[in-house]
């Protein structure tokens, strides 16, 4: 048995009084390629962030590769959710891309860095526009250049953090099957509340509000979304490429 | 108007005003993008609580400004990075404390009490000899650390969690601008006096953001503006001067002319985003 991409044992974390997080247990092997839906501030980007070493869990233990989330730093790829950046700041899109190779230390030139930044945004069709500043591309394209910003540092796991929630579907679609495509060679997790969409391309589905609910299989009971979402489960099972949950007799109500 | 070149003063004062303008735009650039101005504003400030402990004690007054500023520099570079909200309140506070140390201490020397408000507003026309050297010297050092330094620095400016995942040494590189910057400042504080050196900082910065797309050509950019802008307000105020015997002060001039300078380019490069949208 290989060690665990990320292993989460017990964790807990608390904001001020209220729990974020409760007792969330986490083993992802290798190569999975995990969806993580759930409402609002029920805790997925805080889940994200507790891997990634960002924020310190109150209670419990992270391993990601059987080393703490800090010494993992550099084997993580982190796609933030995009609404988070000023999109006037001076920097271009190659440039942006480049802080993907900021950990491999100043010993690489900078022509092997820029190289492999270039490479990066080949991935995801975005070369043309290597020297855009930035606030010229459009949602779709920054979102790219995200996914390409963490993909330049050669991770051994992707990290992203709704990374449609400000694209059209169309441009949507394309960003999963890039990460479709990608889950063959890398470890994926992914948060989103678009539970239909990555429905259709993740490996294992999980359900987060506060405590995770997950069984390592892509089907979703009603009852992980139920708990996870504390409403009746026909709400979020309607119009989607495939059904994610059993047919259940009476539909829509 | 040209002939005010003859004049050493001016001479000194040109020199003084072009070396500030090159440390001016490497660390306006950091200051624009990164939002620090109210936190270069408040070390300027605290730094006069070590001018007055220096007349008080008795050591050079600019040694115990270069002491102050560093240690607020690090003090408010730990609280933000320990606590993140709610530091615009510590930073005034820092702002009137260093005033109100520095006014204490002054009046608590023996001897004649010292003119600190000299300080605050300095005069680019009585610029120490020593001072072009030092200016010259923070110039050298901050394009050293800059080029050394530039994809870190760069990367934390502009998102600190994804530098940190990379592996980048987020808190010392914050900690080491925020030094820059108080270095900055108190070497600015003597050449050109605190106002001018706040408006040095922010203004020709905020002008090159509505052009470069790049922080390293801002940086260019705002060095250039700056020299502009120091260089136009110095020979107008004594064109001013001698032609029509309207005497303005040299600072505040360079002030209000690098201010309107940022209106007009504000409004071209508003026309120019429009332009290009359409």
């Amino acid at each position: 048995m290989s060690i665990p991409a990320v292993l989460m044992r017990d964790v807990s974390y608390r904001y001020r009084e209220a729990a974020v997080l409760e007792s969330v247990d986490l083993l992802l092997n290798e190569g999975d390629f995990l969806g993580i839906i759930g409402p609002n501030a029920g805790g997925k980007t805080t889940l994200l962030k507790i891997i990634l070493g960002l924020l310190e869990p109150d209670r419990g233990s992270v391993e990601v590769f059987g080393r703490s989330p800090r010494k993992a730093r550099g084997t993580i790829g982190y796609v933030p959710q995009y609404a988070r950046f000023e999109s006037r700041f001076p920097i271009d899109v190659l440039d942006m891309v480049r802080m993907g190779r900021l950990g491999r230390g100043r010993r690489e030139g900078a022509r092997k860095a820029r190289e492999a930044a270039l490479v990066a945004l080949e991935h995801v069709d975005l070369v043309d526009q290597a020297c855009e500043q930035i606030g010229r591309l459009s949602g779709g394209q920054l979102q790219r250049v995200l996914i390409a910003r963490a993909l330049a540092s050669e991770p051994r796991i992707l990290l992203l953090d709704e990374p449609t929630a400000s694209v059209d579907t169309r441009i949507g679609q394309s960003v999963y099957g890039l990460l479709e495509r990608l889950s063959d060679t890398l470890t994926v997790v992914l948060v989103s509340h678009d539970i239909g969409v990555i429905s259709r391309y993740v490996k294992t589905i999980a359900c987060l509000n506060v405590r995770l609910h997950y069984h390592h299989s892509r089907e979703l009971t009603p009852g992980m979304v139920e708990a996870a979402y504390g409403c009746p489960v026909d709400l979020v099972a309607h119009g989607h490429p495939h059904r994610v949950l059993p047919s259940h007799p009476v539909e829509g109500g | 108007m040209l002939g005010a070149l003859e004049y050493e003063f001016f001479q000194r004062a040109l020199a003084a005003g072009l070396l500030a303008s090159v440390a001016c735009g490497i660390v306006g650039t950091f200051v624009v993008v990164r939002r620090m101005a109210s936190i270069s504003g408040g070390l300027a400030h605290a730094a006069f609580g070590g001018i007055g402990l220096g007349y008080l004690a008795g050591f050079p007054p600019m040694l115990g400004a270069l002491v102050f500023g560093l240690l607020s520099a690090l003090g408010v570079g730990v609280a933000e990075l320990r606590f993140r909200q709610g530091l615009d309140t510590l930073i005034a506070m820092v702002w009137a404390v260093g005033m109100a140390l520095g006014i204490i201490f002054a009046s608590l020397a023996p001897g004649p009490t010292p003119d600190l408000l000299s300080y605050l507003f300095g005069n680019i026309l009585f610029v120490p000899p020593v001072y072009l050297w030092f200016t010259a010297g923070l110039d050298l050092l901050l394009l050293l650390v800059v080029g050394l330094r530039y994809r870190e620095l760069q990367a934390v400016a502009f998102d600190e969690e994804f530098s940190w995942v990379a592996g980048v040494p987020v808190a010392g590189l914050f900690l080491l601008l925020l030094g820059l910057t108080a270095l900055t400042v108190v070497v600015l504080i003597r050449v050109v006096g605190v106002i001018l050196a706040i408006a040095l900082l922010t203004i020709p910065a905020a002008i090159a953001r509505h052009w470069a797309h790049r922080l390293d050509r801002m940086m260019v950019l705002a060095s250039v503006v700056g020299a502009v802008c120091i260089t136009a307000g110095l020979f107008l105020s004594y064109g001013l001067s001698i032609g029509v015997g309207f005497d303005i002060p040299t600072g505040p001039f360079i002030i209000l002319l690098a201010a309107a300078m940022y209106g007009v380019s504000a409004l071209l490069s508003f026309a120019a985003r429009r332009r290009n949208r359409i």
